[in-house]
């Protein structure tokens, strides 16, 4: 146990401090994100702009900090909806079987069988776009692997002697399903929600680069990586810093699953 | 026996095709917005638009424009793009083999790269060699596909000057757009090759094959890549099939000429005919490429025995 811990140590610092920097950078003392300096446009990074500025003289490390908060609440966001939505159909959909249960999976398969960015980009663009609408795509996308997986648990417990202990003093269906099994697959939800993070991240970040997510001027790592691109000839590191930002994230998160997965042995094949 | 199963599901992806092809269109046609205004733009009169709806059918109610899309479908006409005015199977025909071309030499590296990776790092388990490559796997999973492909652009077209940075056109288009792709690939693979692999070194008969003193390269080859090859295969199937329904990303950036980008620009501008066409395209893409995996466990492994129904394979 100690040696796990290790592994995921250093990660989970990181990413704590990835959150106490998203919580605390309105206060800190940085250059405003979305603020124009016409002064200084396509700055190298330098002493007073240590990852430099873009092509409208905003400061690309207040914008990397700023990005970075809106990206990571982005996908903790879909990753809690995702989680509810598919913890609720599993829930029922385990627990009850029969017609219900069918409806449910064949539900799953369906969402499942189309390439998951192309349904993301689907319903971006039907919807107005903006952050919320990204929250709602990857939601679509992401409750499946919840609902199956949560469903195979509720199947096993449903089992269980204390179930058929709780029916004997009389409860009702809803009591045992929200009381009695619910509590014992929060867990499952949780280390499942740390496995998917770095997915959901991903995404969130391959709609904006699209020009699918937060519209301008809100940074996003995904649209500052899209809104830079015409500058890597001159201006390397307005795309190189937001990118190895996403990814330095997306790798923590990803070995943070990496423990959790091992840990609590959930497989490949249930996602 | 093989012909029968193999016959059996193509004629499965009839009713299969029939209920996509359902769902897809009337989901399209349920979506907000209206088409006609869209292609008449903003100063059209209302006759104007009135006409386009006419002549788009979208005056009439859903299933009835359904079961003309499916006559339609019978004359193997899949219609022309409400914005380019050209026909839908021609320009799917047209990208498609460009996506083949993407996605057979992004698997060329991918595949023997990640295969070997993953055995070295299945036989170094508990070295620092297997910790780095796992390390290094993991990292290559978590840099985004659009990162990536401009970092290679900036090294390789812009610095060093070796390649073009993007169009769709010989060899030298094809290599950054399939290293952009195969690095990820790679990295799935080599990661459940590792895991396959070392599962399988800890079975019984790698021990006596050992202890008879099989000959090592022998014995990789039949002992262990034989029985921990179907999960790789599997992953290179799955991989594979998305890649020929379209790189979205890597497409769209490298600007190649693909059917991602196709379906991307589709969607993007509510083209319906483009749409509905590439999701046929991609179901009957996505059953080819699982027949060919299930038909392909069956050789590798005969243990495998291959039925009619719709799950395909059984153990």
């Amino acid at each position: 146990m100690a040696q796990k811990n290790k592994v995921a140590g250093l990660p989970l610092l990181f990413v704590i401090f990835l959150f106490a920097l998203s919580v605390v950078s309105p206060l800190l003392p940085l250059s405003d994100p979305e603020k124009i300096d016409l002064d200084s446009l396509s700055k190298p990074p330098g002493l007073e702009h240590p990852f430099g500025t873009d092509s409208k003289g905003r400061d690309i490390f207040a914008r990397v900090v700023h990005g970075g908060r809106i990206s990571i609440s982005v996908a903790i966001a879909a990753a809690f909806i995702s989680a509810v939505i598919g913890f609720t159909v599993g829930l029922t959909s385990g627990y009850f079987g029969g017609a219900i249960d069918t409806v449910a999976m064949s539900l799953t398969d369906f969402v499942l069988s189309f390439p998951s960015l192309l349904l993301a980009i689907a319903i971006t663009v039907v919807l107005p776009p903006g952050l919320y609408t990204v929250m709602v795509a990857l939601s679509a996308v992401g409750w499946t692997s919840y609902a199956r997986l949560i469903r195979g648990r509720v199947i096993i417990l449903r089992e269980m002697a204390f179930v058929d202990a709780a029916r004997a003093v009389g409860c009702g269906n809803m009591r045992i399903l929200f009381l009695h099994i619910a509590p014992l697959c929060i867990p499952l939800a949780l280390v499942l929600t740390g496995i998917k993070l770095a997915g959901f991240l991903l995404t969130e970040a391959a709609l904006s680069f699209l020009g699918l997510g937060a519209q301008p001027p809100t940074a996003t790592w995904g649209s500052m990586i899209s809104a830079n691109r015409a500058y890597i000839i001159n201006a390397p590191w307005m795309v190189i810093f937001p990118g190895i930002a996403l990814s330095l994230t997306a790798f923590c998160f990803n070995l943070i699953g990496e423990a959790l997965k091992k840990r609590h042995g959930i497989e490949h094949s249930a996602l | 026996m093989i012909t029968r199963y193999v016959i059996k599901r193509l004629i499965l992806l009839v009713p299969l095709l029939l209920g996509i092809t359902l769902v897809s269109f009337t989901l399209l046609r349920a979506l907000p917005g209206d088409i006609a205004l869209a292609l008449a733009g903003e100063r059209a009169s209302q006759e104007t638009i009135e006409s386009i709806r006419k002549e788009l059918g979208a005056d009439k109610n859903v299933l009835h424009q359904y079961a003309g899309y499916l006559k339609m479908l019978t004359h193997g006409d899949f219609g022309r793009s409400h914005f380019t005015n050209r026909d839908v199977l021609s320009d799917i025909a047209l990208k498609f083999p460009n996506t083949i071309k993407l996605a057979l030499s992004a698997m060329a590296m991918a595949v023997p790269l990640g295969i070997i990776m993953g055995y070295i790092a299945a036989y170094k388990k508990e070295e620092v060699t297997g910790k780095i490559i796992d390390s290094m796997s993991l990292a290559a999973l978590s840099v985004p596909v659009f990162w990536s492909a401009i970092m290679l652009m900036i090294v390789f077209s812009l610095w060093l000057k070796l390649l073009p940075p993007s169009g769709t056109g010989d060899i030298r288009f094809l290599v950054l757009p399939s290293c952009a792709l195969a690095i990820p690939a790679a990295a799935t693979l080599a990661r459940v090759t590792r895991t396959t692999v070392a599962d399988v070194l800890q079975m019984p008969f790698i021990a006596t094959a050992k202890a008879k003193g099989l000959p090592s390269l022998s014995m990789h080859l039949h002992h262990v890549l034989k029985n921990a090859i179907i999960p790789i295969v599997t992953i290179i199937a799955l991989d594979f099939g998305s890649y020929l329904n379209g790189a979205v990303v890597t497409e769209t950036i490298f600007g190649w000429d693909g059917i991602g980008r196709f379906t991307m620009e589709g969607i993007i501008k509510r083209d319906y005919p483009v749409i509905m066409g590439c999701v046929i395209a991609g179901t009957v893409v996505f059953v080819l490429v699982n027949l060919t995996s299930d038909v392909l466990y069956h050789y590798l492994d005969p243990r495998i025995r291959l039925h009619g129904g719709a799950n395909g394979t059984e153990k």
